[in-house]
């Protein structure tokens, strides 16, 4: 863990300060030490070469402005705090120009620390000619798997392999439920910036304005009720991939400074004019036909342009039927460990009964399925019973009837299972509760 | 074995508490005991200056009573000396753990109310202050429960379980 190789040492004579502060740094894992003067510590100093110094302004003896230059004359590498109250500001701004990193007030601000702490270690390991520190930054997560062997996943799979390691923009299309996220999080896991997070956005979870405040964050006072600073997912996402999803439902003023940011790297909070700094690769996501949206004046063409480097059209699990068994298995194994019940596989007809249907809802409703068939299940093996649609199988598939007819027929058969709870149906369906919504107007589907 | 009990004080969102305990349940495994605590009387531990609680004081005054783990889920703003505010606050290898929702609503950053967030945010926060309690410190892994969190928003990137090493070292050091 690269925390442990960072060593701090916090001058103070306030005591408190000295034992918060060691005891939280300590909890993130860094190395700390602590003394009370700064006589202590140049003795400190003269043995160990400390990489953060947090230095009180206000000490008994050699104040922490002195401190700080006898610093900089042995160690001019050296990355100095200092810690002032809200008097001694201008002391400290002073301190800025001879070359301090930062300054911290008192009582300290959490998310600012930790972030001013954070931003310090990155320009120690950029600066750090010793290698060893960047290689035992955090072990890479585990990469997702994406099950199938079908062609088509093959394909997909080394599409994810090709373009991970490089930089590029990537879309994502493909319907709801086919495992958009996963792919993005296979990418990101498997590029040089997956010892950062990957940050997502689901863009049509939002309202324009909060969507602006999601993605930019917005400043104390930017609107009304605006108390607090809050960061944005763009600063969230800073030397990470932020995942775009559906980000066909981007409005067009978002859509403006999306392409901004894109092209500067920079940007400002909501209510704010201080220009942020940020690195992320963007990954975006559609099931939506962006092109029509391009044509129809909805979606920006520059910007079009600058997300669709490089497509993966994800198939609907209808065009990977083959895949059903074990995309099957797989979710029996990972419930039954979850579940903790002995459920090993699947009958031959239950397995049938899966192949055959039309699963609108992709992956996602196939494994919903399983889990919940896997909790009413008794036996050792899924049958065809344990599958709440079963009884209405045949029905469905003898008489004939139009796609449209089967989706409302499905959807009307999950309601009734779920006493017309529309967020259990939607979650069962692998769609959100407002494409239900829609679907009960456009079907004209009434509760009795 | 009881693992964890859960008790409230000046608490606003007593509705949720079942879903909580039932969401805490299902992540921990352990029967989650909900315990009306003594009221206790959090007038004393109030600072005039910050206008917040004083949340180290309120862990070394309940930690008298503490039998199993304990995490008292609290709405007042929650502060400690150093720091302006602080979202819980448990110690390392200790009993009790409080945990506020006064920085945890969306409301109070002036956006809409959103209560499965929420529920969410603090189930969260109880997880991570008993790991701390259990003696796990944060964790470099952005997606554990255990990593650092000073704002919501990371709050809400990172999971709300465990990750395999934090598991891993729960077991080693309470075995
Ligand atoms: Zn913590
Ligand atoms: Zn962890």
């Amino acid at each position: 863990m690269v925390q442990s190789q960072i060593k701090i040492l916090i001058v103070d004579d306030d005591e408190i300060v000295r034992d918060s502060l060691s005891a939280w740094f300590k909890e993130d894992g860094y190395n700390v030490d602590s003394c009370e003067n700064a006589n202590e510590a140049l003795k400190k100093i003269s043995n160990t070469n400390y990489d953060i110094y947090f230095l009180d302004i206000k000490m008994p003896g050699m104040d922490g402005i002195e401190l700080h230059k006898r610093i900089k004359n042995i160690y001019p590498d050296a990355l100095v705090m200092i810690i002032t109250a809200y008097a001694s500001v201008d002391t400290a701004v002073k301190a800025l120009k001879d070359g301090a990193f930062d300054y911290i007030t008192k009582p300290f601000d959490p998310d600012y620390l930790s972030h001013v702490v954070k931003n310090a270690v990155k320009q120690k390991i950029l600066t750090d000619e010793n290698l060893r520190l960047k290689e035992s930054l955090q072990s890479a997560l585990p990469v997702p798997e994406i099950i199938g062997s079908s062609k088509k996943m093959q394909e997909i799979k080394d599409s994810i392999k090709t373009v991970a390691p490089t930089n590029t923009t990537v879309m994502i299309r493909g319907e709801s439920g086919t495992g958009k996220e996963l792919v993005a999080q296979s990418i990101h896991l498997q590029s040089e910036r997956k010892y950062s997070q990957m940050v997502s956005v689901n863009c049509g979870a939002f309202s324009e304005s909060l969507l602006e405040s999601e993605l930019f964050g917005h400043e104390k006072g930017a609107f009304t009720g605006a108390l607090y600073r809050r960061k944005g997912k763009l600063e969230l996402a800073d030397g990470g991939t932020l995942f775009l999803d559906e980000i066909g439902a981007i409005h067009p003023k978002t859509q403006v400074e999306l392409l901004r940011v894109i092209e500067t790297k920079e940007f400002t909070r909501v209510g704010g004019s201080e220009a942020i700094k940020t690195d992320f690769r963007i990954i975006c996501a559609t099931n939506s036909n962006l092109e029509e949206d391009v044509r129809e004046g909805r979606f920006r063409e520059d910007l079009y342009y600058r997300i669709r480097v490089y497509l993966i059209e994800l198939p609907s699990l209808r065009e990977r039927i083959s895949d059903i068994p074990e995309l099957t298995q797989y979710f029996i194994d990972k419930y039954r460990r979850k579940m903790n019940k002995p459920i090993e596989g699947i009958t031959q007809e239950a397995l049938d009964l899966l192949m055959r249907k039309n699963w609108p809802g992709n992956v996602r409703e196939l494994e919903n399925a399983i889990e919940r068939a896997m909790v009413v299940s008794t036996g050792r093996e899924l049958t065809k019973d344990d599958f709440y649609f079963q009884k209405d199988e045949e029905s469905q598939i003898s008489s004939g009837l139009t796609l449209a007819d089967i989706e409302k027929q499905h959807i009307i058969t999950v309601l009734k299972e779920n006493d017309w709870n529309i967020s259990l149906a939607a979650k069962i369906l692998g769609v959100d509760r407002t494409t239900i919504y829609h679907k009960l107007k456009t079907y004209g589907i009434e509760r009795p | 074995m009881e693992l964890l009990t859960l008790s409230k004080v000046e608490f606003d969102y007593e509705e949720e508490l079942t879903a909580i305990q039932s969401k805490l349940n299902s992540i921990l495994g352990v029967r989650v005991k909900l315990n009306k605590i003594r009221e206790i009387d959090l007038e004393a531990f109030y600072s005039y200056d910050r206008g917040q609680f004083n949340a180290a004081k309120i862990i070394e005054a309940i930690s008298g009573e503490c039998e199993n783990y304990h995490v008292l889920l609290t709405s007042v703003d929650l502060f400690i000396p150093i720091f302006t505010y602080v979202f819980g606050l448990a110690k390392l290898n200790g009993k009790c753990a409080v945990v506020s929702t006064h920085r945890l609503d969306n409301e109070f950053y002036g956006l809409p109310e959103n209560i499965n967030q929420l529920r969410d945010r603090i189930v969260k926060e109880v997880v991570h202050e008993l790991g701390h309690l259990l003696g796990l410190q944060h964790c470099p892994n952005y997606y554990c429960v255990m990593a650092s969190s000073t704002s919501v928003d990371e709050l809400d990137l990172k999971g709300n379980n465990y990750c395999p090493d934090c598991k891993t070292q729960i077991v080693l050091k309470n075995s």
